[in-house]
């Protein structure tokens, strides 16, 4: 779909995403638990919010504003992220 | 700034002042700074586990408040639960919210929580330097303005903006609400306010309006003072993260009012140095290559140089000589003599054990592991210790305590409230009390492993590895309940303070010398009664079919399993002075058996304050048989296995 002549990212899992890559969070599912939502927002991973993705092995590793916060893939496959045209 | 220059400044009416914030942002070294006091500041979340209090040294008539980290608020794990206690119940008379400079979003998304206890605060930016060095501008003057308190820039270790922190303590002011919530949420939190009102359970100091908001946000805290039904009423699906994430937008709003970012060069040495510990490729040799140092260090100058030079060449060669020649002269009670300077004597077994042997590892120990600590590194091993914890039904998180475990498991077993659900910290509890050796004891076995040719201390490393993977397995098992994936924050790593290591470490000393030596003392007078009475050989008589017979190690070595149930290391010591008479097979399996035998009797104490006797004592009673039967399969496979390979072979 095109917008405003670019093309819309498609949403992807942030576990599948590369390293290096700026991201919007979009969405998380239902697989994670409220108090999961809330300790992902505390650290500022939440739909709407840009985070960097530093490394996916042997967890996923996130820069969210200057902190890093490492992921479980259990985690963060349920995370849904749009990639951040520069 | 002038920090008293509000126009709504409280007299401050109640003593005590309360560090509050997310972990690992400096506290513990501003309750230093404000008491005089030290508390254990490492550089991973969760140090502070306890609460700990001391008076103000540059105000006398306030006490100053070091709480456990929170995430966020409404509470969620008990360290979070313990601080909003605090709260409720202290006599508090000014927060002050300690908070990340390079990280604003985050600190006043906490701000916006509590702001609304109605108490007169003081908001820290604490680590400055590292902020300026991120290019990350705060107005704080403009902050100040808006948030109607004083803000105040630090850098704790540096000892920089103390003094403004103190004077805006003194005249602290009752901060402006950040934020209002949505109309729905707003009649909400005013409907609980008025049913919370005619309920007695409420009689905190704090505003009605905090105390409805955190029901909302369904924190047990709050809930259990709740009446039945409200309890039940006040269980909202979604609110709580929908509150949360207004805050969070709240102070999204305030960063960029507030705080602005200079064009970023790369990233600093110590961000690529943190990424390379957790880098897929780089993290295994960089850990291979820190615990290859840390047994150089610990392993052979401190167990085998400095244990040389201490108990050798001044207890053996000149203290020992020297004492029992004077007392034999000038005491004519023979009982005397032999309980002070004999084979079972306070001087030459109680005090030549804690001082000569076990004292040179535990400071070397103490150093390497105080180092390691305020690195940051210990935290980002949880990344890598992740996958392994997951098979026992922990996260990586688990890492912490039991690393801390390898200084003192006591302390450990208490750290184990890091983790996040009742089930984790039983099978922490259970791993600690089994499989890892404390600080002391690790550094005698690391000395008679050094002994030992390297495929010996691989197959001991090899045995606690695998007893260690096998018993959490069955643990998680056996213990119901979910895992908990792990997510974290990882804090940066940083360049040790020579003055920390050395602090810590000096502390620690000073609790292993208090802790030990009187239990060493106690332990040496047991075996002395022992050997005196003639109980001694009937033990040795009776624990010879399982010493001798199963564990095929020579008979007096039972004398060193009595010794183990006062303290583990005081019986590795026993087997230490016995190395000379062992074989290398006989050493390995008393290693492997002493090391999985019994906590020490303060963690075993700790253990029941922690989770009660019946489970304390369950786990004992599945501990000491599982060493003695690991111990002596160890035995039976060495001497069995060269033989029938020598046959297969044939």
């Amino acid at each position: 779909m095109s917008q405003g002549g670019k093309m819309q990212q498609p949403d992807l899992p942030l576990s599948l995403m590369p390293s290096g890559l700026v991201v919007a969070v979009t969405s998380m599912d239902e697989a994670i638990d409220d108090g999961q939502k809330e300790l992902l927002a505390s650290y500022g991973i939440s739909p709407g919010r840009t985070i960097i993705i530093v490394q996916q092995k042997p967890m996923t590793v996130v820069m969210a504003e200057d902190m890093e916060v490492a992921l479980e893939i259990t985690v963060s496959r349920h995370v849904w992220v749009r990639k951040v045209l520069s | 700034m002038t920090a008293c220059s509000h126009a709504h400044t409280a007299s401050v009416a109640a003593p005590m002042v309360l560090l509050v914030g997310h972990p690992n942002v400096g506290k513990s070294v501003l309750f230093h700074r404000l008491t005089g006091n030290y508390v254990t500041v490492s550089n991973y979340p969760g140090t502070t586990v306890d609460i700990a209090r001391a008076p103000m040294k540059q105000h006398e008539a306030f006490w100053i408040m070091d709480t456990p980290g929170v995430l966020a608020l409404p509470s969620r794990s008990d360290d979070e639960q313990a601080t909003v206690r605090a709260i409720l119940h202290e006599n508090s008379a000014v927060i002050v919210q300690v908070g990340d400079a390079k990280n604003l979003r985050r600190t006043l998304s906490l701000t916006a929580v509590l702001v609304e206890f109605g108490l007169p605060m003081v908001l820290v930016l604490n680590m400055q330097d590292e902020a300026e060095a991120r290019g990350i501008v705060t107005d704080v003057d403009a902050l100040s303005s808006a948030l109607g308190i004083a803000v105040i820039a630090t850098v704790a270790t540096d000892n920089v903006g103390m003094d403004a922190l103190v004077t805006a303590i003194g005249c602290a002011a009752v901060p402006d609400r950040m934020l209002h919530y949505d109309a729905a949420t707003e009649k909400k939190i005013i409907a609980l306010m008025e049913r919370m009102a005619v309920q007695e359970t409420f009689s905190s100091p704090v505003a009605p309006r905090a105390l409805a908001l955190l029901a909302l946000g369904e924190d047990p805290v709050i809930l259990s003072m709740l009446d039945a039904s409200d309890r039940c009423a006040e269980k909202t699906g979604g609110l709580p993260v929908k509150l949360i994430r207004e805050r969070v937008m709240a102070a999204d709003h305030w960063v960029s009012r507030f705080s602005s970012r200079k064009a970023q060069s790369s990233p600093q040495l110590a961000h690529r140095i943190g990424q390379w510990v957790v880098h897929p490729w780089y993290s295994l040799p960089i850990l291979a290559i820190i615990l290859s140092i840390v047994y150089l260090w610990v392993g052979v100058l401190g167990a085998t140089t400095l244990v040389g030079l201490l108990e050798e060449d001044l207890f053996e060669n000149r203290l020992t000589p020297m004492l029992t020649g004077w007392i034999e002269a000038n005491i004519p009670f023979p009982f005397i003599v032999d309980l002070l300077v004999g084979p079972y004597g306070l001087w030459t077994m109680g005090m030549t054990y804690a001082i000569a042997l076990i004292l040179p590892i535990v400071t070397t120990f103490f150093l390497a592991f105080g180092f390691l600590e305020d690195s940051g590194y210990f935290s980002r091993l949880s990344v890598l210790a992740n996958r392994v914890f997951t098979v026992m039904g922990l996260n990586g998180r688990a890492i912490l305590p039991m690393i801390l475990g390898l200084g003192c498991v006591t302390m450990a077993t208490l750290t184990t409230r890091i983790l996040h659900s009742p089930r984790e910290r039983l099978i922490a509890t259970f791993l600690l009390a089994l499989a890892i050796p404390c600080s002391a004891q690790l550094g005698v076995v690391m000395g008679m492993l050094g002994k030992l040719p390297l495929w010996m201390t691989l197959v001991w490393m090899g045995v606690m590895l695998l007893i260690l993977a096998l018993s959490g397995f069955l643990a998680a098992r056996l213990i119901p309940g979910k895992r908990i994936p792990l997510v974290t924050e990882l804090p940066p790593m940083r360049v040790p303070m020579l003055a920390n290591v050395i602090k810590k470490t000096s502390g620690r000393l000073r609790w292993y010398l208090v802790e030990v030596i009187p239990l060493f003392l106690m332990g040496t007078l047991l075996m002395f009664t022992l050997d005196r009475t003639g109980a001694m050989p009937a033990i040795i008589r009776a624990g010879e079919p399982l010493v001798t017979g199963w564990l095929g190690l020579p008979a007096e070595a039972s004398a060193a399993f009595i010794m183990g149930f006062l303290r583990r290391d005081f019986g590795a010591t026993g087997l230490f002075v016995m190395s000379d008479r062992l074989t290398p097979e006989q050493m390995l399996v008393g290693m492997i058996t002493i090391t999985l035998f019994i906590p020490c009797f303060a963690s075993l104490m700790m253990m029941i304050k922690e989770h009660g006797m019946r489970v304390a004592m369950t786990m004992l009673a599945f501990i000491i048989p599982l060493a003695f039967l690991i111990g002596g399969g160890i035995h039976h496979a060495l001497t069995w296995l060269p033989l029938l390979l020598s046959r297969v072979w044939v």
